[in-house]
């Protein structure tokens, strides 16, 4: 088995026996298989004490004790160094990746080599402690050969560091749940999950943003720039938006409505509007709505997904396909029923007089809520779309807000 | 228009109290039984001679802890962490040994501190080492880690005892602001070894390392960073104040009456003209109190900073077999220290003060670790250090290391024993 870390500093000998250097890094590119094909390397000059390339080609054995060239030194071909190369030991080694199998953020202890047909490539990512230990240059005689290997094959691994931008999307990692991707995001430091993210298509950057919880959402927003911002906002929600600008001056908030399509910057605006004291300013956008057509089983799925990125999961709204509030779920409905029975035949249907529009008063919210016994009242647009609701504990502490 | 206002200010007030504690808490804990032993020390044999030393290191502790919490924020990685991405395998090898070392001494202090409280009341270390090492594995694994925190935590608060005796005492508080300000050195190895002592338990290689985790751990990040500011240098200036007490108590009661510390019941004397003949109660409590609060935590925190580093699985809800690496650290941390104690003839207020020696010696590579990484602006971003930090900082780490250098060289030439 080959190793980066077997050649890392290795002396380089050209055909003349000139040891000129000692090697750096590799330098890869993707091939046509998916895996990174190394085609340069950078050494450190003896000579002039600088970091040079080497066209991959003009090495005639790789060992681990030296690595000799075809030619002398003078007559090698330098390689040429795009900024979207991969560097393995500055981009990959040591660094965390997501291990898209078992979804987790893991460190790079090595990363194994392959050979064929005299071409160099990336097999994958070695994350056990023996890789640790040939690091350290404790693995000289194999003792530790009983400690298990485990090795994260390449097309399973998604890079996350700065290098990102440099790096195609693995295609499994577009396969992930949203938030399943959400909890991975949520282990890594804000510009790296910014990167990662905004790598990813803007209708898929939107579903795993929402999935964030609203923290990570503030810190990620920041590490986006203007264009990225662009697209994630153009695929979020109106409320998600809304809930965005309310952290920007005023200025900044006119520059970036001006940037949104008209029918979505109108929903938006109206958001903002929303006085203090009305439903629609009381009202959270932090709710569970599913889609009517889903059954209970994908319900509670669903929820065990979602639900630590809410404050509390008491029951959840029914949608159709155009947003249109149906129904109410409660958990205890979710508890009692088949797991294969639609939703649609389990839910409460809520009548139109029992919501009430963005403008109404806190005290018909009030009366409504103490009249149909709710725990949350949902708020409806003058289409009846579903925009929002009020929470109980939040209109309580509206009433009361000295308790 | 109030309303507004309302609407505003309560987020942030929950938001203050959400983030209190890692600049305390860590503060807190460094008056752990090295903090105690060392300060009465410092007191009963120098007097308020060391107190400029404790000045300005309350500053060095207030630019480092901040330090250290501000890489947690950027990176939201522990010290180790960041150490193995940018320095690679080898030093953060060198890094893990060093802290490793430097811990188990802290542990090994903790430890002693709980024989000597018991010790007081002729209680065998015997007994009582064992007994509490396996109370703390237990609590560990079974009980819950925060909230055995957070009793000892609120125990350790006995140093305000401290702070009453002192007025009690009715010190010369204007010689101990100007001891405060004017520099006094002996070219002693024992003044050496004791002013080392004193920096040692004061700024922490593991308080680097725990304040750094803490931020993590507690989700916060850049947004956080003024409110962490302020806590952290609130923690500081607390955390030496009561160092300012336990000094001036120990200094105008033992080293008045020119009385050496060799034990635990030595040092419960500066707490008699407050306390009287329950003195020895109340110092053996805070001083089992402070113990345990350090023997809880230090394990802990040796444990994640390793397992993180070497990207091992942690956490206490980890499988023993995939968390193997982090149950054994834990398990080491606790028995090797426990063990060393239990050597019979040890002098526990010497381990006391001598492994807070070793956590000052070891400090500086710490730091030097800190400095590289916090002006590194492809780590830190816009949040690399301002010349002020880096300048107190660095006077830190070459103050040790000349305190360092010429306590070996003294010791070497035999100079003023």
């Amino acid at each position: 088995m080959l190793f980066l870390s077997q050649f890392l500093n290795v002396p380089l000998v050209d055909s003349a026996d000139t040891v000129v250097g000692k090697l750096v890094d590799f330098v890869a590119r993707p091939g046509p298989d998916g895996y990174p094909h190394i085609l340069g390397i950078v050494y450190k000059d003896y000579v002039s004490k600088e970091q040079k390339t080497l066209d991959y080609d003009s090495i005639e054995n790789l060992g681990g004790d030296e690595i000799t060239l075809k030619t002398t030194i003078q007559k090698a071909m330098p390689f040429e160094i795009l900024s979207t190369d991969l560097w393995l030991k500055k981009h990959i080694l040591d660094k965390q990746i997501v291990d898209l199998e078992d979804t987790r953020v893991v460190r790079v202890n090595d990363v194994r080599l392959g050979s064929s047909d005299g071409q160099l490539h990336v097999l994958g990512i070695d994350i056990s402690t023996r890789g640790l230990l040939r690091r350290l240059g404790l693995d000289k005689f194999r003792l530790f050969s009983f400690l298990p290997p485990l090795f994260i094959e390449w097309g399973k691994v998604q890079m996350v560091g700065k290098s990102l931008k440099l790096t195609k999307v693995s295609r499994e990692l577009v396969k992930l749940h949203p938030a399943d991707l959400a909890n991975v995001l949520e282990n890594l430091s804000p510009r790296r999950s910014g990167s990662l993210i905004s790598s990813l298509e803007p209708a898929m950057a939107a579903k795993v943003f929402q999935e964030l919880k609203p923290e990570h959402k503030r810190d990620i927003f920041k590490t986006f720039d203007s264009k990225q911002l662009e697209g994630i906002l153009a695929h979020l929600p109106a409320d998600e938006v809304v809930d965005y600008l309310r952290l920007l001056a005023r200025d900044e908030r006119t520059k970036i409505l001006g940037n949104l399509g008209e029918n979505k910057k109108k929903t938006v605006e109206e958001f903002l509007h929303y006085g203090d004291d009305t439903a629609g300013g009381l009202m959270t956008t932090e709710f569970m709505k599913i889609n009517h057509t889903w059954t209970v089983g994908e319900t509670v799925q669903y929820i065990r997904k979602v639900s630590n990125s809410f404050r509390a999961v008491l029951f959840i709204y029914v949608v159709n396909e155009k947003n249109h509030l149906l129904g109410v779920v409660s958990i205890r409905t979710l508890l009692i029923s088949n797991p294969q029975d639609p939703i649609e035949k389990v839910m409460k249907r809520i009548k139109l007089h029992q919501t009430v529009k963005p403008e109404a008063s806190l005290k018909e919210v009030a009366t409504l809520m103490t009249r149909y016994n709710l725990m949350s009242l949902a708020v409806l647009d003058n289409s009846h779309k579903l925009l929002g609701a009020v929470m109980v504990d939040d209109l309580l502490g509206r009433l009361v807000p000295k308790a | 228009m109030i309303k507004e206002r309302l609407k505003r200010i309560w987020p942030q007030l929950l938001f203050f109290f959400s983030v209190i504690g890692p600049g305390i808490i860590a503060a807190n804990a460094d008056n752990d039984a090295g903090g105690i032993s060392t300060y009465s020390i410092v007191g009963a044999h120098y007097g308020t001679k060391m107190l400029w030393v404790l000045f300005l290191i309350t500053i060095s502790l207030g630019i480092t802890q901040e330090m250290g919490m501000r890489i947690g924020l950027v990176t939201r990685q522990g010290l180790g962490g960041v150490i193995r991405e940018y320095f690679g395998v080898k030093w953060v090898a060198f890094a893990m040994l060093t802290m490793l070392i430097a811990n188990l001494g802290t542990i090994t202090a903790e430890f002693s501190g709980v024989a000597a409280s018991f010790e007081i009341f002729g209680i065998s270390k015997y007994l009582m080492v064992p007994l509490s090492a396996f109370v703390v594995w237990i609590i560990l694994f079974k009980g819950s880690f925060k909230g055995t925190q957070k009793i000892f935590l609120i125990f350790s608060a006995f140093y305000i005892v401290y702070i009453i005796n002192g007025f009690v005492i009715k010190p010369d508080f204007a010689e101990a602001t100007k001891a405060l300000f004017t520099p006094y050195i002996e070219w002693t190895p024992a003044f050496l070894v004791t002013m080392i002592a004193l920096i040692g338990t004061t700024i922490t290689p593991w308080g680097q390392f725990f304040i750094q985790s803490y931020v993590v751990d507690k989700g916060l990040d850049v947004k956080h960073y003024k409110t962490e500011k302020a806590e952290v240098f609130f923690g500081a200036f607390l955390t030496d104040i009561v160092s300012f007490f336990i000094i001036i108590s120990t200094a105008a009661t033992l080293y008045k009456h020119g009385i050496d510390i060799h034990d635990a019941k030595d040092a419960a004397l500066a707490l008699r003209p407050l306390a009287g003949n329950f003195a020895q109660f109340l110092f053996a409590f805070g001083l089992f109190s402070a113990s345990m609060l350090g023997a809880f935590i230090l394990p802990v925190a040796t444990a994640y900073a390793v397992c993180e580093a070497f990207g091992w699985e942690y956490g206490f809800n980890t499988t023993w077999k995939k968390g193997r690496f982090f149950y054994s650290l834990i398990l080491i941390s606790i028995v090797v220290p426990a063990l060393i104690v239990l050597i019979p003839g040890v002098s526990l207020i010497k381990i006391m003060l001598l492994s807070q020696d070793v956590n000052g010696m070891l400090l500086p590579i710490i730091l030097i670790f800190v400095m590289k990484i916090i002006n590194d602006k492809e780590i830190m971003g816009e949040y690399t250090n301002k010349r002020f930090g880096n300048v107190i900082a660095w006077l830190t780490i070459i103050g040790i290391i000349a305190a360092t250098i010429i306590l070996v060289a003294t010791s070497l030439l035999g100079i003023g024993q």
